[in-house]
């Protein structure tokens, strides 16, 4: 384990790049076919790809999230959702007492209050109704170590139904993107130890 | 004006980390003997973790998740492999 600890760093280090890159760039909903009109620019970024694979690589992969709709927050994350709802229209009180949501309705006063000030007097009524997804892809950044194309996960959320169990996945969550370095949790660990 | 909010149970911040394994401890949040939830932007998810629960000596028939409270915070694994 510390061998691949050490392999990453070295890793990082030597390509001089930063593997996750902040949030707080403003999202980027450009095409790779918007950028770089230019002739002369074309056949620079070929020379580029040629150097780096997994440039390229990466760049395919950002082509075809943008084809399958990706949200892209930065260059190389985004999320993906379904684009059907699976339960459209579901009241509140339904979510909060069959999945597993018991604090929904505070929950979400809190978040309004909080980044709406202006709607400070807004209240959740139990019959307001939601759409609630079941799961959320995720595109990371690449991993130098894995395959370049391993970089799309998914993030289940849902109660047990007949074809499948209850699953409520775990993730990492940035809670203040102003002081996010961008190094994930092995960043984390690395400074704590 | 559409908003795409995940409704999350929170764990307590990363402090306790463990040197011999070189990974965190983890515990629920808790707020009012309840789970300590919060609504966020899907933006601030950044990636699926692996949790590995540390499961107590004995377990009776009754046992289930809600009943694990510390866990490791695996870095090492690819959730998704």
């Amino acid at each position: 384990m510390f061998l691949m600890e050490s392999y990453l760093s070295w890793s990082h280090l030597s390509s001089g790049e930063c593997p996750i890159p902040s949030l707080q760039s403003p999202p980027s909903f450009t095409k790779p076919d918007d950028r770089g009109s230019d002739k002369g620019d074309s056949s620079e970024q070929v020379d580029e790809t040629a150097r780096h694979p997994n440039e390229a690589s990466a760049t395919s992969l950002f082509t075809q999230c943008l084809d399958n709709k990706f949200v892209m927050l930065s260059r190389t994350c985004g999320y993906n959702l379904p684009q059907l709802c699976p339960l459209p229209g579901v009241h509140i009180s339904f979510v909060q007492e069959n999945h597993h949501a018991p604090l929904l309705s505070q929950a979400l006063e809190q978040y309004i209050w909080g980044s709406h000030p202006q709607l400070c007097t807004t209240q959740i009524w139990p019959v307001k109704q939601l759409d609630v997804y079941k799961s959320i892809s995720i595109l990371t950044p690449p991993c130098k170590h894995v395959s370049a194309t391993k970089q799309i996960f998914k993030l289940h959320g849902s109660i047990t139904y007949s074809t499948a169990p209850m699953t409520f996945d775990t993730a990492l969550i940035i809670e203040d993107p102003g002081l996010y370095n961008g190094m994930g949790m092995t960043s984390d660990c690395d400074s704590g130890s | 004006m559409r908003h795409l909010l995940a409704y999350v149970h929170w764990f307590r911040p990363l402090q306790q980390f463990d040197h011999t394994l070189h990974m965190y401890w983890l515990s629920r949040s808790s707020c009012q003997n309840g789970p300590y939830a919060e609504v966020i932007l899907v933006d601030h998810i950044l990636q699926p973790c692996h949790l590995v629960p540390q499961w107590p000596r004995r377990m009776d028939a009754g046992f289930n998740m809600d009943k694990v409270d510390k866990f490791l915070l695996n870095k090492y694994i690819d959730s998704d492999f």
